[in-house]
């Protein structure tokens, strides 16, 4: 393994695993219980690397499990986050990614004996499938909140978050595009497009996290900054409970 | 800080005709009367929704509401859709 690809693997170990502690630390002070499996996911996904980097017969498998693992717990936070209560498609696509990552696991056992490219680019296609499934529901589930809660009277920063969420979602979904045209073009038109796919995987990383951080544990200043222009309404009045219902009847009977 | 109480406040106070701090102080007092030692930040969408259909019903009734059942029905539809707000207004 060359040594980007050996950087590459220890950021996404260290980085994602840190903010996936830190997220699920922040949901259990907070009680919210729907971030927990956000923050799985993050570890899920950096334990990835582990395999990766030991180099072992069998890293590719045992790191598809751990990812097959990771955005099974994106989809049970976007599921109780976005979906609570009402119709979606959280089975079909559990259903789905358990589908992609056997086939990972499967195709890269059966490449070990049989090797051949068209095997290895079907075990790529199912990982690209994969992270299609999860993303592309991630990106669509934010982006939709926001078209509801644009209108409202909230801080601006609460909605900037949507997009921001929505945004990361959807840059994932480019490395995975690169991911799944990789071997015909590294065949036939560019041999060295796999380390383009490499990078746009480390840029994606490095934006990913950047985002997150910015979603969960956004700093005063950038609230302050997307705030900007913001007056919030100021109608404090002390009254007591009994004046306040007497007004509310009040006014209804006018 | 937006809580949940801005948010369903606006629509409260337009399904009552009421001034939006009227409509807020009677999510409060719901809120007080279903789970009194829960604040604002605290409260899971189930709490939400059982705490209208609970207590906001309740308070609703008592000051003569007559359409109750399709507000708090329209509220809760309201937060279901817009249910990540939850999520987001306590981070």
């Amino acid at each position: 393994m060359d040594i980007s690809t050996q950087i590459y693997y220890y950021f996404y170990l260290i980085v994602w695993c840190i903010t996936g502690v830190l997220i699920i630390v922040k949901a259990v002070k907070s009680k919210i219980n729907n971030l927990i499996p956000f923050g799985l996911s993050l570890i899920s996904l950096g334990l990835a690397s582990i395999p990766e980097l030991l180099e072992i017969d069998i890293s590719y498998s045992a790191a598809a499990i751990f990812r097959g693992v990771g955005l099974i717990f994106l989809l049970v936070f976007i599921e109780k986050t976005f979906y609570e209560g009402k119709k979606s498609p959280f089975i079909i696509f559990t259903a789905c990614l358990i589908v992609g990552a056997s086939l990972m696991v499967i195709l890269d056992l059966w490449n070990k004996t049989t090797p051949s490219t068209m095997l290895s680019y079907a075990r790529d296609l199912s990982f690209a499938f994969t992270i299609f499934i999860s993303f592309s529901w991630l990106t669509y589930a934010s982006l939709t909140s926001y078209k509801g809660v644009k209108t409202l009277s909230v801080e601006p920063h609460i909605k900037k978050r949507y997009q921001i969420l929505g945004a990361v979602a959807f840059i994932n979904l480019i490395p995975a595009t690169f991911l799944s045209v990789e071997i015909p073009i590294a065949q036939t038109i560019f041999s060295d497009f796999s380390t383009i796919v490499l990078l746009g995987f480390l840029i994606s990383s490095l934006i990913t996290i950047i985002f997150y951080y910015l979603l969960w544990f956004m700093p005063v200043s950038v609230k302050n900054y997307f705030n900007k222009g913001y007056t919030p309404k100021i109608e404090e009045e002390e009254i007591s409970e009994e004046e306040l219902m007497k007004r509310i009847k009040e006014e209804i009977g006018k | 800080m937006t809580t949940i109480i801005e948010v369903l406040g606006d629509p409260l106070s337009k399904a009552l005709n009421i001034k939006p701090i009227q409509a807020k102080g009677l999510l409060r007092l719901a809120i007080k009367d279903v789970m009194p030692n829960k604040t604002v930040e605290q409260l899971s969408l189930k709490e939400i929704t059982t705490i209208l259909k609970e207590g906001l019903k309740e308070r609703l009734n008592k000051i003569g509401v007559e359409n109750s059942d399709i507000i708090v029905i329209d509220l809760t539809n309201f937060i279901t859709a817009n249910q990540s707000l939850v999520t987001i207004l306590r981070v």
